[in-house]
């Protein structure tokens, strides 16, 4: 290689690998895209308190059921969560109850039993939820709607 | 320089083949061809997402609050896949490169810019970002087709290139262990943080109506599992740049951080897709040499089967192996 080759060689290699580090250097890091500190599994979770903001049918008889990602509108299970989690932060939680409702609505098959929906969040212990006692230990409605035709 | 700085340097831009390199590029390409040809539904659909998710991240932050129109965004993945194509073949590679590694990082910047950012997809750029910036078509492109002439002999050119998608492979991973210690500290391997970090996930999954792991629900139900298997992820991720001090060491790391991800998969129901088709590691092994394997192990077959009477055994190996990696393998076709 000659030595201009050589430089230019370095100065990419040290550039990338610096650019690579850099989010672990300012002074708060932070999560981006596609320069990360990935911090997503290195928070500590209240396991015995776990509050999940979700979207759940409910059928003419009361009982509930969770409302799958394709039906809040994505097929990734975090984006679901995280469109529940914006709209609610944002006061949007009726206008996302609203179109769930009509995803249902049209939905039918497993779905044509659905009269309501709630946008809400649950509190759980996860240790407890796995031992086979899954009921909420509380929570908030954000917004409720009926499945059009169907209330 | 100082004597153990040159040699670093030394060490860092010695050769390597060429075909090693080009094989990583259609390996790369290739790989992150299939995911935005799969993922392109799923691209697109962040068109219709509604304006309250836009959080821009990455190159993305330069359209401040605006989203793309839907137009636009249908561009941008098909200006990729074009592109990702066409770099894949070798044609006009450094423009055809630089083209793909930029609209690769911004169609899957976009994605990431409504309130979840995908980190399954931060490294595939990244690889792809530093082959744009090598001579990855010298061999086994349609450019060096139309040069013609002999394969270009081992040389520094390609080394470095595959000692830095190395590099940034296990910074990717160092820095995820620093994250962790910096957050939680070692509490993070003492307590019980991973145990808590798998239960809340499964529930989360359950509770959004998606799959979620059955085993990993079963086992956070056991405390005591949960400091070892900790210890075990955050040794992997801080100690990943001793992967960079041999060949060997780098390829036992890459088996270990598979595991790691196969571990993943089964107790979090997470698909780490990338590491687990196992095309993240690739530049740690010699390519060239495992094509060598398959191609001679094709060939044996075709024998086989002409002797059988089923087809025409092929009669020379292809014609842009060089000499000396046939030389190297036993196996190889002559």
């Amino acid at each position: 290689m000659k030595p201009v080759e050589r430089v230019r060689a370095l100065a990419i290699s040290v550039a990338l690998l610096v650019l690579v580090f850099s989010p672990l250097m300012s002074s708060k890091p932070h999560d981006d895209f596609p320069l990360s500190n990935y911090p997503m599994f290195s928070k500590p979770r209240n396991y015995r308190n776990t509050k999940i903001r979700h979207v759940v049918a409910f059928d003419a008889q009361g009982a509930g059921r969770p409302v799958p990602p394709r039906l809040v509108g994505t097929d990734e299970v975090m984006q679901a969560s995280q469109t529940v989690r914006i709209a609610v932060r944002k006061g949007a939680a009726p206008d996302l109850c609203e179109s769930v409702a009509q995803r249902v609505a049209q939905a039918g098959g497993d779905w044509a039993d659905v009269v309501r929906i709630e946008v809400r969040r649950d509190h759980y212990d996860a240790i407890a939820y796995f031992e086979g006692d899954t009921r909420s230990r509380g929570g908030r409605v954000y917004a409720e709607c009926d499945v059009e035709g169907r209330g | 320089m100082s004597g153990p700085v040159r040699r670093a340097v030394d060490a860092w831009l010695s050769p390597m083949p060429a075909r090693r390199l080009a094989l990583l590029r259609v390996l790369v390409v290739g790989y992150s061809l299939i995911y935005i040809l799969g993922r392109a539904p799923h691209l697109y659909a962040a068109a219709g997402f509604p304006l309250r998710q836009f959080k821009p991240v990455g190159p993305v932050a330069m359209l401040g609050a605006s989203p793309l129109p839907s137009a636009a965004v249908a561009a941008s993945i098909a200006l990729c896949i074009v592109s990702g194509l066409v770099f894949m073949v070798g044609l006009r590679a450094r423009i055809s490169g630089i083209v793909f590694a930029l609209s690769f990082a911004w169609v899957t910047s976009y994605r990431s810019s409504w309130g979840m950012i995908f980190h399954t997809e931060n490294l595939m750029v990244l690889h792809v970002l530093v082959l744009a910036l090598s001579r990855c078509a010298d061999t086994l492109s349609l450019d060096a087709r139309r040069r013609g002439g002999e394969p270009p002999p081992d040389s520094g050119h390609y080394g470095w290139p595959i000692r830095l998608m190395c590099a940034v492979t296990v910074s990717t991973y160092c820095i995820a262990g620093i994250t962790k210690l910096q957050v939680s500290g070692l509490s993070w391997i003492t307590s019980d943080t991973l145990r808590g970090l798998i239960a809340h996930d499964n529930l989360r999954k359950v509770e959004l109506g998606d799959v979620y792991s059955p085993l990993g629900a079963f086992l956070s139900r056991h405390g005591w599992l949960f400091p070892p298997l900790a210890a075990g992820s955050i040794a992997l991720e801080l100690f990943a740049p001793l992967a960079m001090v041999s060949r060997r060491l780098g390829q036992w790391w890459c088996a270990a951080a598979w595991s790691f991800h196969l571990g993943v998969l089964v107790i979090m129901a997470i698909f780490f897709h990338y590491p687990l088709i196992g095309v993240a590691f690739a530049s740690f092994f010699d390519v060239e040499k495992l094509e060598a394997r398959l191609r001679a192990r094709i060939d044996a077959r075709r024998a086989d089967r002409a002797r059988k009477g089923d087809v025409t055994p092929r009669s020379k190996p292809a014609s842009n192996e060089p000499d000396s990696e046939r030389a190297e393998d036993p196996d190889a076709p002559r």
